[in-house]
């Protein structure tokens, strides 16, 4: 209490003019379940003040709880071990709940990932700003609404006013994480975690958020700790990197050396993970192939919800083997079209065929026979959601060919569900699993082999690699290339990561704004791009920072 | 502030107040055709009951001529559509009939009484959203704990009470043992006060165990599940106090299960009230549906299930409101 009170009232500059002492020093930290399992080991790191710290790592490495660990937020039943955390002179392993409130906010501060969720519901958003300020810095009402509207300017609001009577809801996921991170500077912190704060946003939100971090930063003079699962959205901002993997620190360093000399393994798979999309290698390219008739075919589609047309004018064809990449900003409409080609949206006007036949505007019987069929299946983004947690995952899957044609037997179905699980590569025994005592990524292909099962001719996925890792990423995607390659399954494949796109997609189609602004082969639409928006979404993806900046000596890591 | 800005944030209040207004008339769209549908059925009860007053009202002796004509006086000769459509302007008016045991107004007899009703489910309600509210609070915040245990156990325990059981235990702990509370009569407030609190105590205490009950337990899982969201989380990393964080953002949001349960409950305890005002032989409204149900007294039964339904309808109309105002998140999906 007695540090804490005078680490608080000593000026902040005479602070600052001092930079040799590390602003936050982390010691063997050890972070354990109730359980009694190691989630992270070991964890240590000195940051000294106004240092950029990123750290990496696939889902389950260690690098958010060591985040929540500092700010002493852990998750209910997870508990720090052992170890030290030190911000300044002040141990934060003994701090009581008032010094740590006087601390929270004002010295250190937090963004992140999935920010709409981080704002209470029913509040708009500027009087949350403005409750966080007259907390942190005991302003009057109308000061602290001056501060909340100025604050929000500096974020990049345009129209300040009009957003802080606004509810989370009325949001959009940037705009969310813009908020937050008014609310994370609105008491002039030293030190600003960014956890993930980037994830799940569209590549061009994403570089817009990254940018007003490292700007905020440079502005604010704050220390950043930036944890990301991709080494690229970090390697644009943090000089130091460390790379986390089950819970251990697998690599630290400067980012130059770590992306030019990585030393393990690990990391130079994560490096190799933008560098090419060896997937992309030994298959012929469809251009050069015969034409084909295509199973799928979409002609003139507009579609929406109730008077509100989300997609117009949508012309794509898809043929057997083929897998079309399918790309653009969230609200271009490419859930909607998705959902339109699959009948749970009715086509406003236009024409969809598989196989020669007209599915649009089927009703009743037709549409049940359709949908029994499995000849066209649907795979999304978040996989537990998508599974019945009350069901095994061979009951999930046997379910629909029991369906379709249940005349066959228990020992028949039984054989499909172990045919459909090794297809895409995991053990038969998983099929009596709940999908909660499951992977993320074994989850994911659970959902495909359900898909899969009812051997379908076109494959729709919509982000069905955004909730992976790296690693998982790259297997589902290989697993994907593979259904198309050996099966002939057409697919239709929405992602808002282009590398992915890249890796996997024949062919392109560019979605803007609802409709079709470009399409063509991947390979040349994705190296030389010809509509201006998907200039824009090239070059918004995240790039290894080749030219990292020069390294700092104090950073240390031991 | 220039004057495209100030547009901006009064397209943003405008697009709240049509919000608002469209959850007013949604709120308006489900309660009227509710009270229609609901007197409609108040008054086919009293046209299937078969009941007829004009041979009582002539006596014995009465000719059948007389009795036609008593029946033309009360409208009983005109068709049921042209009945209804009169009993409902009246209705409206506030004219809920007249007895046809004592010839007294409806309306009188059950002003009379209203206050009786009110005061003990009044009470019994006040009472159950402080004590529910209480111990929701502490069961939620200490979830998991020794004490969350035990007001879990108390809520199952006394909502599989039925209150005419309370009611009897309550007598007899109260009343028989101690003597501290009378077991029946009623004070009015105006006389004394203290005597009137005395009167409804029990039956008050009786009624309202079931609503302390489920608004302890459904608050204790609101706050339980709102206590895990990240904005809890965000608030905390931004500095704000426990006790800021639990009743300005945590309560709000976990309040919503809880107050519809509350609603749901108000028409129990308008009903219980019949049967606690039977024990504790108080004249209240209760008592005057039941005695009138008894002797064919068909305009005041009428009388006092229109009331209770204007009552009932006021209370959601009112919890509704609430809601729309902690919550606009309602708003947005009704």
């Amino acid at each position: 209490m007695t540090t804490l009170d005078n680490v608080v009232s000593l000026d902040r500059r005479a602070r600052r003019a001092e930079p040799a002492d590390p602003i936050l020093s982390v010691n063997g930290l050890r972070i354990i379940a109730a359980d009694g399992r190691e989630l992270v080991r070991d964890m240590h790191f000195n940051l000294p003040r106004g240092g950029t710290l990123g750290i990496v790592g696939e889902s389950g490495s260690g690098k958010s709880l060591t985040c929540r660990a500092i700010l002493d937020v852990l998750p209910p039943g997870l508990s720090v071990a052992s170890g030290s955390i030190r911000y300044r002179d002040v141990d934060l392993s003994r701090l009581d709940a008032t010094s740590w409130r006087a601390l929270r906010g004002v010295e250190l501060s937090a963004v992140f990932q999935d920010p709409g969720s981080y704002l209470n519901p029913s509040i708009p958003v500027g009087r949350q700003l403005a409750e966080a300020i007259r907390a942190n810095l005991k302003m009057q009402r109308k000061a602290a609404r001056d501060r909340a509207l100025d604050l929000l300017g500096r974020v990049g609001f345009a129209d300040a006013t009009a957003v802080y009577h606004q509810y989370p809801y009325e949001l959009s996921g940037g705009m969310a994480q813009r908020v937050l991170i008014a609310l994370a500077i609105c008491a002039g912190p030293s030190l600003l975690i960014a956890d993930e704060a980037t994830t799940a946003l569209d590549v061009t939100v994403q570089a817009e958020i990254l940018a007003l971090i490292d700007t905020l930063r440079r502005e604010e003079g704050l220390t950043l700790i930036l944890v990301s699962h991709d080494l690229a959205v970090v390697s644009q901002v943090c000089d130091h990197v460390i790379v986390m993997r089950s819970g251990e620190i697998v690599e630290a360093g400067s980012t130059r050396e770590i992306l030019h000399h990585p030393k393990s393994a690990y990391t130079r798979s994560l490096i190799d993970d933008h560098a090419v999309h060896p997937i992309a290698v030994n298959r012929p390219q469809s251009a050069d192939a015969p034409q084909r008739v295509p199973i799928l075919s979409v002609r003139g589609l507009h579609a929406g919800y109730g008077i509100r047309t989300v997609v117009q004018d949508i012309d794509l064809q898809v043929a057997p083997g083929e897998i079309l990449g399918l790309i653009g900003e969230t609200g271009s409409g490419k859930t909607t079209l998705l959902r339109t080609v699959l009948g749970l949206i009715p086509a406003a006007t236009g024409a969809i065929e598989l196989d020669g036949q007209r599915i649009d505007g089927l009703t009743g019987k037709p549409l049940r026979d359709l949908r029994r069929s499995g000849a066209l299946q649907y795979v999304f983004q978040d996989p537990l959601r998508s599974l019945d947690p009350d069901l095994t995952i061979g009951a999930s899957i046997a379910e629909g060919l029991y369906l379709r044609e249940g005349r066959l037997g228990v020992s028949a179905i039984d054989a499909s569900v172990t045919a459909a699980l090794r297809a895409v590569g995991l053990e038969p025994e998983l099929s009596t699993r709940l999908p909660r005592l499951l992977s993320g990524g074994q989850r994911q292909r659970a959902v495909i082999a359900r898909a899969l099962a009812l051997e379908p001719k076109v494959l729709l996925l919509d982000e069905p690699v955004s909730a992976l890792d790296a690693v998982n990423r790259l297997h589902v995607l290989k697993l994907l290339r593979r259904l198309a390659d050996e099966r002939g399954i057409a697919q239709i494949f929405i992602s808002h990561d282009l590398g992915s796109v890249a890796g996997i997609a024949d062919r392109v189609a560019v979605l803007y704004r609802g409709q079709v602004v470009e399409t063509g082969p991947a390979g040349a639409l994705l190296a030389n791009p010809s509509h201006p928006y998907t200039r824009k979404l090239l070059d918004s993806a995240p790039r290894l920072a080749v030219a990292a900046p020069a390294t700092r000596s104090l950073f240390t890591v031991y | 502030m220039t004057p495209a800005l100030q547009q901006g944030a009064q397209v943003v209040q405008l697009r709240h107040a049509r919000a608002a207004a469209r959850f007013v008339r949604s709120t308006l769209s489900i309660a009227v055709p509710v009270f229609l549908v609901a007197t409609l059925i108040t008054f086919l009860l009293g046209v299937v009951s078969g009941l007829d007053p004009a041979a009582g009202i002539a006596g014995d002796a009465a000719s059948p001529e007389i009795i036609a004509r008593i029946r033309a006086d009360l409208g009983l000769d005109q068709p049921i559509a042209l009945q209804y459509l009169q009993w409902m302007g009246q209705l409206l008016r506030g004219d809920l009939g007249t007895s046809w045991f004592n010839g007294i107004s409806a309306s009188e007899l059950i002003a009379q009484r209203l206050p009786i009703s009110l005061s003990i489910a009044g009470m019994a309600l006040l009472m159950g959203l402080v004590f529910g509210t209480g111990l929701g609070l502490v069961a939620g915040v200490r979830s998991g704990t020794r004490i969350d245990r035990a007001i879990t156990l108390f809520a199952a325990i006394v909502s599989s009470l039925p209150p005419f059981v309370v009611a009897f235990g309550l007598i007899l702990v109260f009343s028989l043992w101690l003597g501290w509370l009378p077991s029946s009569g009623y004070v009015p407030f105006s006389e004394d006060p203290a005597g009137w609190l005395a009167a409804i105590g029990i039956p008050a205490v009786a009624l309202s165990v079931d609503v302390v009950a489920d608004l302890a337990r459904q608050l204790r899982t609101g706050l339980v599940s709102a206590l895990s969201e990240n904005y809890v989380t965000g608030a905390v990393v931004r500095g704000l106090s426990r006790r800021r964080i639990l009743f300005v953002h945590v309560l709000r949001n976990a309040a919503g299960p809880a107050l519809t349960v509350v609603a749901l409950r108000v028409p129990m305890l308008i009903g219980g009230a019949v049967v606690t005002e039977a024990i504790f032989n108080m004249p209240g409204m209760g008592k005057l549906a039941a005695d009138s149900a008894l002797r064919g007294d068909v305009p005041v039964v009428q009388g006092t299930l229109v009331v209770s339904i204007v009552l009932i309808l006021a209370c959601n109309l009112c919890v509704n409101v609430l809601l729309g105002v902690l919550q606009p998140a309602a708003r947005r999906r009704s």
